[in-house]
């Protein structure tokens, strides 16, 4: 199941984040008649289209996995959490309507209500992900039922709908989706304006694309942080586990790279910066950050993987941001910086680190979260399938999934070449 | 609405989504075994399919997501066993879903599609019939109780409960049903009088295909001694439903042969809903029925609680609130049948 979120999250980060590059693309044409940007937002659309639809059949293959993967899971929270998933529903009911009305409706429609459904792909996009993260919430902080004997009763699904993790890792994901499909379409475009570098299309793309990125990649450290204080009050032993911070002390020092090692309770390499943790987790040099040695051994999670995992998605982060720090000036002062071929090679060599990124953060939350697949009510060995055999499907899901990927490449490759024939042709007429 | 309301009320939208699934996620899986039969070098079907199908089929398949939504909040027992049992058909079922609509927009997208057409075309054609199969099989599983199997053994609980001709035949008629629903809907979709005619031959082909395996069907529950079939041809509805779907059979031929499309997709939508009907009326008030009688789990006892019952519907009324207009926006946008 990893397998298939990690495979879909790339996706329907696209399905969020990009329509609303491709709606201020298309109003900028609207506005005016430029044509490099329809050009732009149909080419954008053919590719936002196939992303699309490979998503939406990846998430078909997750609501069933729920059930295939995990009876043990669903037939406890069904009933609790079924709710965002029926908003989820809705709200990708309207996008997958809103798409097809917009991919379609070019010659149909009136052009602002084409270019109003656009929008509300996007704006259905943001809703449907953040709903089905209230589910994802609501395992790290169970609400809304009592536990009895091994069943939830007193089921209140409003109250496990709106808990207290739902709303950071809405935030945090859906900023997340922005930044990531920012640096990456703008690393794409970068390196094709890099060849091509009189393409005007590939210039307004960088642009629109660089906004999106460095805003989100600015407002990101902050949602983060506040995210992690609310790890750190919620789930405290993944809090140390990310910090790989074994032992319960208070001016906890914050280590800064390191390897963990679980057995001797060390981190080797780290620097540590003292009262670091405390202060970041509490706001309080002097606050308690309780370590794994606070925990039962069959409690903790691994700390290796979510250690490193929380490290590679902290630097990348701060990467970006600082990186949107330049990109913010150079766009203000219109500097020719910006298409240098050394920025646009460093541009183009960061396409993937905001998806990176998400792959670790939720690497982080998944793993920190074992052995629970629901905070400490009920363990993730107690819900899975009890069918032998399971690594048969995940070989064969792997397996379509990285087919299908080289397809994708192989047309994204095909739809660039397009896109570089529509412009030469324009710029022909205009000869 | 007492809690027994609420749980018949939560049925009846899980029924109306799957006969929706079963009509508009049919009609593209369909297409997929029409083409299939209708040959390679049928073009000009293959471009009516393209065009048909491209703006509607994301939003056709959400059906199944709100199905599969309302079985696991308001049944999350019944999904949860479901999804043990009949393991291997489902994951089968979703590795045809994903290849089936991947296959579809990369040969409508592939800016150079003549490289890998044939590949395209052949993925598409097969991963829907392969789907639809899988998808009977599933049906089939569930109505003859195997699906509710106590076995205790690999091959009892998670071969046998689908591996069985029964279920195979279900297969079969499910992907007869949905090449007939496409054939119907086909017609509505050309301009051209000489493409018409050739889809009304070919919808009427697939119905009388339809109607025979359909026959199939009922005779072989009977022959392997189902329930079902006992239950079937006793329960008033269904008999009324089975009375009313042939009725309508001879309807849906004249409007076929009076080139009618859009009163012939109306009776084809009927005529789905009535089979969906009939099983369903054979089965009620069992979820999943189990091949010895006794054993079944009625849908009052799986049922998830009333808050949560509640509030399903609320946010399933809201959502078709908004989804329904937005839906009928959409299929007129792009089905109104073109005039000349």
């Amino acid at each position: 199941m990893a397998m298939s979120l990690g495979f879909h999250i790339v996706f329907a980060s696209i399905g969020i984040a990009m329509p609303f590059f491709m709606a201020l693309s298309h109003y900028r044409y609207l506005r005016t008649g430029k044509r490099s940007y329809i050009l732009l937002t149909k080419a954008w659309s053919k590719g936002v289209a196939v992303f699309f639809a490979v998503g939406a059949v990846s998430g078909t293959v997750l609501s069933f996995e729920l059930g295939l993967l995990w009876p043990g899971f669903m037939e406890h929270a069904g009933a609790i959490i079924g709710m965002p998933f029926s908003w989820e529903g809705a709200a990708f009911f309207l996008e997958a309507i809103a798409i097809g009305l917009f991919l379609y409706g070019w010659d149909r429609l009136r052009p602002w209500t084409h270019w109003f459904c656009g929008l509300v792909v996007g704006i259905s996009g943001v809703l449907s992900g953040f709903f089905v993260i209230c589910a994802n919430g609501w395992m790290n902080s169970p609400a809304g039922f009592d536990w009895v004997n091994g069943r939830a009763v007193n089921i209140d699904p409003v109250a496990a709908m709106f808990n207290d993790a739902a709303f950071i890792q809405g935030l945090h994901m859906t900023v997340a989706a922005f930044q990531a499909t920012g640096f990456a379409v703008a690393g794409l475009h970068a390196l094709l304006l890099r060849r091509r570098p009189r393409s005007v299309v590939h210039r307004d793309a960088l642009h629109i694309a660089l906004v999106f990125a460095a805003v989100s990649s600015l407002i990101q450290p902050l949602v983060g942080h506040a995210a992690a204080q609310s790890v750190a009050r919620r789930q405290p032993e993944k809090l140390a586990a990310m910090e790989a911070h074994f032992t319960t002390a208070r001016r906890a020092p914050l280590l800064l790279g390191g390897i963990p090692d679980v057995s001797t309770g060390r981190v080797d390499y780290a620097l540590a910066v003292p009262g670091g943790l405390s202060f970041l987790a509490f706001g309080d040099v002097d606050a308690e950050v309780q370590g794994l040695d606070a925990f039962p051994p069959d409690e903790r999670p691994p700390v290796l993987i979510t250690h490193l995992a929380f490290q590679t998605m902290v630097v990348i982060g701060s990467v970006l941001a600082t990186i949107s720090v330049v990109i913010l000036f150079l766009l203000k002062r219109r500097s020719p910086l910006l298409t240098s071929r050394l920025f646009l090679g460093l541009l183009a060599a960061l396409t993937p680190a905001g998806f990176i990124a998400i792959e670790a953060g939720w690497t982080v939350t998944e793993v920190g979260r074992q052995p629970w697949i629901i905070y400490r009510v009920l363990r993730t060995a107690d819900a899975v399938t009890p069918m032998p055999g399971i690594v048969v499907s995940l070989v064969v899901f792997t397996v379509l999934y990285l087919i299908l990927t080289v397809l994708l490449i192989a047309i994204m490759r095909r739809m660039i070449a397009m896109l570089h024939a529509a412009e030469k042709a324009e710029g022909a007429q205009h000869e | 609405m007492n809690e027994l309301q609420l749980i018949e009320m939560t049925a009846l939208f899980l029924a109306v989504t799957l006969a929706l699934y079963a009509l508009l996620g049919g009609a593209d899986f369909g297409a997929g075994i029409v083409e299939l039969f209708a040959g390679g070098r049928d073009r000009e079907t293959r471009s009516v399919i393209n065009q048909a199908i491209a703006p509607v089929w994301e939003a056709n398949h959400v059906w199944l997501i709100v199905a599969v939504v309302i079985l696991f909040t308001a049944f999350p027992q019944a999904y949860a066993r479901l999804s043990t049992t009949l393991h291997i058909p489902l994951a089968l079922m979703l590795v045809g879903i994903v290849l089936r609509g991947c296959a579809f927009t990369f040969r409508h997208y592939d800016p150079r599609p003549e490289e890998q057409d044939a590949l395209y075309t052949r993925v598409f054609a097969l991963s829907s019939v392969f789907t639809a199969l899988l998808q009977g099989i599933i049906v089939g599983a569930v109505i003859s109780g195997r699906a509710g199997s106590d076995a205790t053994d690999f091959v009892g609980l998670y071969v046998l409960s689908w591996l069985h001709p029964f279920c195979a035949l279900v297969g079969v008629f499910t992907c007869a049903l949905y090449g007939t629903i496409a054939a119907v809907f086909l017609v509505g979709e050309t301009r051209d009088s000489a493409l018409r005619g050739r889809f009304v031959r070919r919808a009427k082909r697939w119905l009388l295909c339809t109607v025979m395996l359909g026959g199939v069907v009922l005779a072989s529950a009977y022959l392997f001694d189902l329930q079902f079939a006992e239950k079937f041809f006793e329960d008033a509805r269904s008999r009324l439903a089975l009375g009313a779907a042939t009725a309508l059979l001879p309807v849906l031929w004249l409007l076929l042969t009076r080139e009618m499309p859009n009163l012939s997709r109306i009776v084809m939508g009927l005529i789905v809903a009535l089979i969906l009907l009939g099983w369903i009326a054979a089965q009620f008030p069992a979820l999943i029925p189990a091949q010895t009688s006794g054993g079944e789990e009625a849908i009052y006892a799986l049922a998830a609680p009333a808050p949560t019952l509640r509030l399903l519907l609320w946010a399933l009324f809201a959502g078709l609130a908004l989804i329904v207009p937005a839906l009928i926006f959409l299929l007129r946008t792009f089905k109104r049948t073109p005039s000349a």
